[in-house]
Order: C-alpha cells, then sequence, then structure tokens
C-alpha cells in the first residue's frame, strides 16, 4: 500500500507539472499559441536539461529549424563526396584488415 | 611466444617480429607505437593507422585549420600523402605541420607498402564493387614494398569451422544420458555448420629494386573485375619502357614532381600471377 502511495504522489512528477512549477519561465505550449520559432521544448524531466545543456542546439528537427543534410551547403557535399569516394576506394584494403582480424585476429 | 601483451609496442615489420605480425595480426585500427618502437609515440592521441600502412592526421581543434602529427622517419619510413601524392618532409623532425582546412583529412601511405584499391569509386558501393581494381604501390628508400590483399564475395563467411553447441542437442539428450549412463552418438548430435563457406583469393604483391612488381595469388576465388591501373610512387627516374608479363605497356606517365608512375588503361586478370616491370 505504501509504495501505491508513492506512485500516486509522483504522479505529477511524471506528468511535468513539477517541472513548470519550477521554471516559469518556459510555460508549456498549446496548439493554440501558434508558434512560428523554434521553441524550447518542454522535458518532464530536469535533470536531463543539466546533464546536457546544449541538448537545444543538437535538436534539428524541431519546428523552424532548417535541414541539416550534408548536401545543403556545397561546402560540407563536396568534402563528403571527397572522404566517401577515398573509402570506398580503400574498400579492399579495410577488407583484408577484417579478413585477417577475423580469422587469425588475437 | 612473446607476442602480445607486454609486448605488443614491438611488434614492427622492422623490428624482428616479423613471424608474429604476421600470423597473430593487431586490430584493424591502431595506434603508432603498435608499429613503431619508440616511446615518444605512446602519448600520441591524435593519429591513429589503418592497418600497418595508412595514417590517419585530423584537425580535432575547433576553428583552426592546421594540425601536428609525427611521422616516424627512424628507420627510414617516409609518408606520401594520399591526396596529392607528395612525400611528407621529415627531414628536419618527425613532427610535421599539415595545413588542412575544414573538409580536409590528412591521410598518408607509408613507405614500402602495397594497396589493392577500387579504381573508380561510384556513388553506390555496388557501382564501386563493379568497376575495376588498382594497385597502388609506395617504393621505400631501397626500392621494395609488399602487401597482401584478401579478396572474396564479400557475403560467405570464409572457411567458418563446425562446431557443436549444447543449446542445439535434442530434447531427449538429458533423459538419454541420465538413464543410460550412455553419451549420444556424435552423428545424432546437431550441428551448426556454415550456410556456405566462401572462397577466398589473397594477392601477395611485392616490389623489387626500384624496377619490378609481382603478384601471386593463392586460393580459389574468381576475381572477376580487372586490374585497370598500377599507380607506382617512389620512382625517382623516368622510365623509359614498362612490360607487363613481356608484353610492352603502351600508356606510361610519369610525373617527376611526385615520383610518380601511372599505368591506366590496362586489363590485367588478377586471378593470374603476374608481373611488371619497368626500366
Amino acid at each position: 500500500m505504501q509504495s501505491l502511495d508513492a506512485a500516486f504522489r509522483l504522479l505529477p512528477v511524471l506528468q511535468g507539472e513539477w517541472h513548470d512549477k519550477r521554471t516559469p519561465e518556459s510555460p508549456r505550449l498549446t496548439m493554440a499559441d501558434n508558434v512560428t520559432e523554434p521553441q524550447h521544448q518542454v522535458r518532464p524531466c530536469p535533470s536531463l536539461r543539466l546533464a546536457v545543456p546544449d541538448m537545444d542546439s543538437l535538436m534539428f528537427d524541431r519546428r523552424g529549424a532548417i535541414s541539416q543534410e550534408p548536401f545543403v551547403w556545397d561546402s560540407v557535399a563536396s568534402a563528403s563526396i571527397k572522404a566517401i569516394q577515398a573509402r570506398y576506394a580503400m574498400l579492399p584494403y579495410w577488407l583484408t584488415l577484417f579478413a585477417e582480424a577475423s580469422q587469425y585476429g588475437m | 611466444m612473446s607476442g602480445s601483451g607486454i609486448d605488443g609496442p614491438k611488434m614492427s615489420k622492422n623490428s624482428g617480429y616479423i613471424y608474429i605480425a604476421d600470423t597473430l595480426p593487431s586490430p584493424p585500427v591502431r595506434a603508432l607505437f603498435y608499429e613503431f618502437d619508440d616511446p615518444s609515440l605512446y602519448s600520441n592521441d591524435v593519429q591513429f593507422l589503418v592497418g600497418s600502412s595508412v595514417l590517419v592526421t585530423s584537425v580535432l581543434q575547433p576553428n583552426e585549420s592546421t594540425t601536428t602529427g609525427i611521422f616516424p622517419s627512424a628507420d627510414g619510413t617516409t609518408w606520401t600523402d594520399w591526396w596529392t601524392h607528395q612525400k611528407v618532409d621529415t627531414s628536419k623532425s618527425d613532427n610535421v605541420t599539415l595545413d588542412l582546412p575544414l573538409g580536409e583529412i590528412g591521410v598518408h601511405v607509408r613507405s614500402g607498402s602495397v594497396l589493392l584499391l577500387h579504381a573508380d569509386p561510384g556513388y553506390t558501393l555496388t557501382e564501386t564493387r563493379e568497376g575495376g581494381y588498382e594497385v597502388l604501390v609506395v617504393l621505400d628508400g631501397k626500392g621494395y614494398a609488399e602487401g597482401t590483399a584478401k579478396v572474396d564475395d564479400g557475403v560467405s563467411l570464409p572457411g567458418m569451422r563446425t562446431a557443436t553447441f549444447k543449446t542445439l542437442l535434442p530434447p531427449w539428450y538429458t533423459l538419454w544420458s541420465g538413464l543410460s549412463g550412455l553419451e549420444v552418438p556424435v552423428s545424432h548430435l546437431k550441428t551448426l555448420t556454415a550456410v556456405s563457406v566462401g572462397d577466398q583469393t589473397c594477392l601477395n604483391f611485392t616490389a623489387t629494386n626500384f624496377s619490378c612488381l609481382n603478384s601471386s595469388p593463392t586460393g580459389s576465388y574468381n576475381l572477376q573485375q580487372p586490374l585497370t591501373k598500377i599507380t607506382i610512387l617512389g620512382v625517382t627516374s623516368q622510365p623509359s619502357g614498362a612490360s607487363l608479363n613481356g608484353q610492352d605497356v603502351s600508356g606510361v606517365e610519369y610525373k617527376a614532381e611526385t615520383e610518380e608512375v601511372v599505368l591506366s588503361g590496362l586489363n590485367g586478370d588478377l586471378n593470374q600471377a603476374w608481373e611488371l616491370k619497368w626500366w
């Protein structure tokens, strides 16, 4: 019975309400807010924010962010092509190393 | 046998551990001190070797376009840039600063090595594999180089051992052996065997005396793609002619700046032994 009681007390935390109370500067968004700019996603666990402070800059899939594929920029595209071609050319060498490691490796 | 563990850093081609280095290979990606017997390399955590022949040096600091790496040259080793085929100048010091703007990676090939490559990297791996092969030779100071390449179909398992696993014993095994005290005949046990055991061919390349490159294949895998290009780096004088298996080769190109001989437009069969000579 005691553990069930604790679980009910934790319920608002699991739902994210506790986090909202602690950080009123990032209110929970609703569909009616009609957001056009990128917004901080409300995370229910405050410890995540402490552990990964730069998480927001790593989230490319949120609203308003530009796409991050290598072909978006010419410089990144040409660098990728150059590196991938070198890697493809060296494949027989890599396969030799893997074969040796797999058959006779320590 | 002292080849592993504490003697690991000594397993270099050049320090008398040839047998061990050949029979118990190091990991595919290794640190520099695996190949060069120099305690100052123990702290090098910015470079790595792919196999024994390719050294990768990359810029690890943000907003920088140069990086300093160690290019060991004590035993006469030289390093040639993968992209430009220029030799790294280690005459003053082994610590060399490379100019690597954004998008460039430092890749250098060790002297004395022969690499089998895909000649025409394509858009996909299938296209790449359907193209021909290239042999890249980087001669050392004595005109010698060696290398092996193991080629198979890339799918089948090469020579997997037949093994018996306890989980594959028949369900009546415990009851049978418990009651009778007899072993189950081996022929009644299920064994795990490879579904298909693939063929493999090992190509052994040797270049000698600034004048000769040999290939001797062993194994039963049939390479379908031809040898279309041979690049030899470290040839100090322009050759006046070249022959492949005794037949003269016409398209010999020499670049004096990079000491490079390029034979392109070949149609060689890698399944047969061949010999390239130039003079």
